[in-house]
């Protein structure tokens, strides 16, 4: 577990934009991952079962009423944190306001392309692992990653020089 | 190529999964197209920026909490589950085996030695509510309102000593007494039969026909000797054993049909008197006989 927690928590934190309830997916996942132990037969490597299982309770928490709630203040946040770093350009790096954008569209990104994007991008999955993860076609994998990732750089272009 | 097709490819030229031909097209329109140049060079350092996201990393103690609050909750899982899974196959059994050991205990409370003897012991004795020592009216009354110690004065002079009085009728009883051998041995086993049955026999339900039967014997103890052995081969049996002011009375009942034989052993054993002869129906007729010191 001691392996695995960073990466499943920071799967969970950029999903639902907000720690302590990361914290909860979190453990949530290990949970399920100890009582499904027997249960795996090893078809899958571990890493990739477990994003499985972090993506389905993430989507999960993100379709309930109180993780959308939290999803919001995390996108307020996520502004909040852009405006009060413009209203000092002097103090601010062009890398720290692209950072900070990025973050935020990475939170405004629908769902089902965010969850591809942070596995790939952010996690390093192979397209294969994701299809697995996900239970989704390779080329619903490509085409899902590719909206995401012009998505990301259409919000963002205005920061980059 | 397109723009539109150049910038569907941004994703794959990236990753690096095109093929050399798709590459080599895609580059070639990047080379001559400045807009599409600048949006593929935006989309790397997006891409760059991304990848340089800081990863957020687990609290510490998080591996701790999370192995504390699994234990616990398999625990009460596997607790759960050992108690009630299957359900269907479980829940009867659990009734049923709660069922049975209810009717064990019931059993067992109800079979209890010790309940026994406590309800024995909370059961009224005889001397306490007994129609017939309120039947004994033919004795003296010199005897009767006499305090104890001049009670055995007037004893003294009378010489009276045993009385016995066979004022009522107990239920007829299938049970018999086993026959005495040897005069001596017979004393013994009588006694110890007599004595063993007296407590059940104490239970019962006095008769309600009644008679006044006085017998009066010389010798205390030839006396017990011989209503011991008289009463075993009467078939008859000792009920209950009390000394009043020194006078031993002994409750006994034996079948009515031995009562004539049982009168004549007593009165060749012992001298004695008979105030008046039973009365009333059954077959088993129940005597108290006081034997004095």
């Amino acid at each position: 577990m001691a392996q695995y927690q960073h990466r499943v928590f920071a799967v969970a934190c950029r999903m639902l934009g907000s720690r302590a309830e990361a914290e909860e997916a979190a453990q949530e996942v290990f949970l399920r991952v100890h009582r499904a132990l027997d249960g795996f037969r090893g078809d899958a490597k571990r890493s990739t079962w477990l994003y499985a299982i972090t993506s389905r309770v993430c989507l999960n928490r993100l379709a309930s009423g109180e993780t959308r709630i939290a999803r919001a203040r995390a996108r307020e946040e996520a502004l909040d944190a852009l405006t009060s770093s413009e209203a000092d350009p002097a103090m601010v790096l062009e890398q720290r306001e692209l950072k900070a954008a990025l973050e935020r569209a990475l939170v405004e990104l629908p769902e089902e392309r965010r969850i591809v994007v942070v596995l790939r991008d952010l996690e390093g999955l192979a397209y294969e692992e994701i299809a697995q993860a996900l239970d989704l076609e390779l080329g619903t994998v490509r085409s899902r990653l590719h909206r995401a990732r012009m998505e990301l750089k259409d919000k963002v272009e205005k920061f980059i020089a | 190529m397109t723009c539109h097709d150049t910038r569907q490819l941004f994703t794959a030229l990236a990753d690096d999964v095109l093929s050399v031909a798709e590459r080599a097209r895609a580059q070639a329109h990047l080379d001559g197209c400045a807009d599409c140049r600048r949006d593929w060079e935006r989309f790397l350092r997006t891409l760059d920026a991304l990848h340089c996201l800081p990863r957020p990393r687990a609290p510490l103690g998080f591996a701790d909490r999370v192995l504390k609050r699994s234990r616990s909750r398999l625990w009460s899982r596997r607790l759960l589950r050992q108690l009630f899974v299957p359900l269907r196959v479980k829940l009867p059994l659990e009734a049923a085996a709660i069922a049975v050991i209810s009717l064990g205990v019931v059993y067992v409370v109800r079979q209890s030695p010790e309940l026994e003897h406590q309800a024995r012991s909370v059961e009224p004795r005889p001397e306490a509510a007994p129609p017939a020592i309120q039947t004994d009216l033919a004795r003296p009354r010199a005897f009767d309102s006499a305090p104890p110690a001049g009670r055995q004065a007037v004893a003294k002079a009378e010489r009276p000593a045993p009385r016995v009085h066979a004022p009522t009728e107990s239920p007829p009883r299938a049970e018999s007494q086993p026959a005495p051998s040897a005069p001596a041995r017979e004393d013994k086993e009588v006694r110890a039969a007599m004595s063993k049955d007296s407590a059940s026999r104490s239970l019962r339900a006095p008769a309600t026909a009644s008679a006044a039967v006085t017998i009066t014997a010389q010798d205390r103890e030839g006396s017990e000797r011989a209503l011991a052995g008289a009463l075993a081969r009467a078939g008859g049996v000792e009920i209950a054993r009390r000394t009043e002011g020194g006078t031993l009375v002994v409750e006994a009942e034996l079948p009515r049909a031995a009562w004539t034989g049982f009168v004549e052993a007593l009165r060749r054993a012992v001298g004695l008197t008979i105030d008046g002869e039973p009365s009333g129906s059954g077959e088993r007729l129940r005597v108290v006989l006081r034997l004095g010191a």
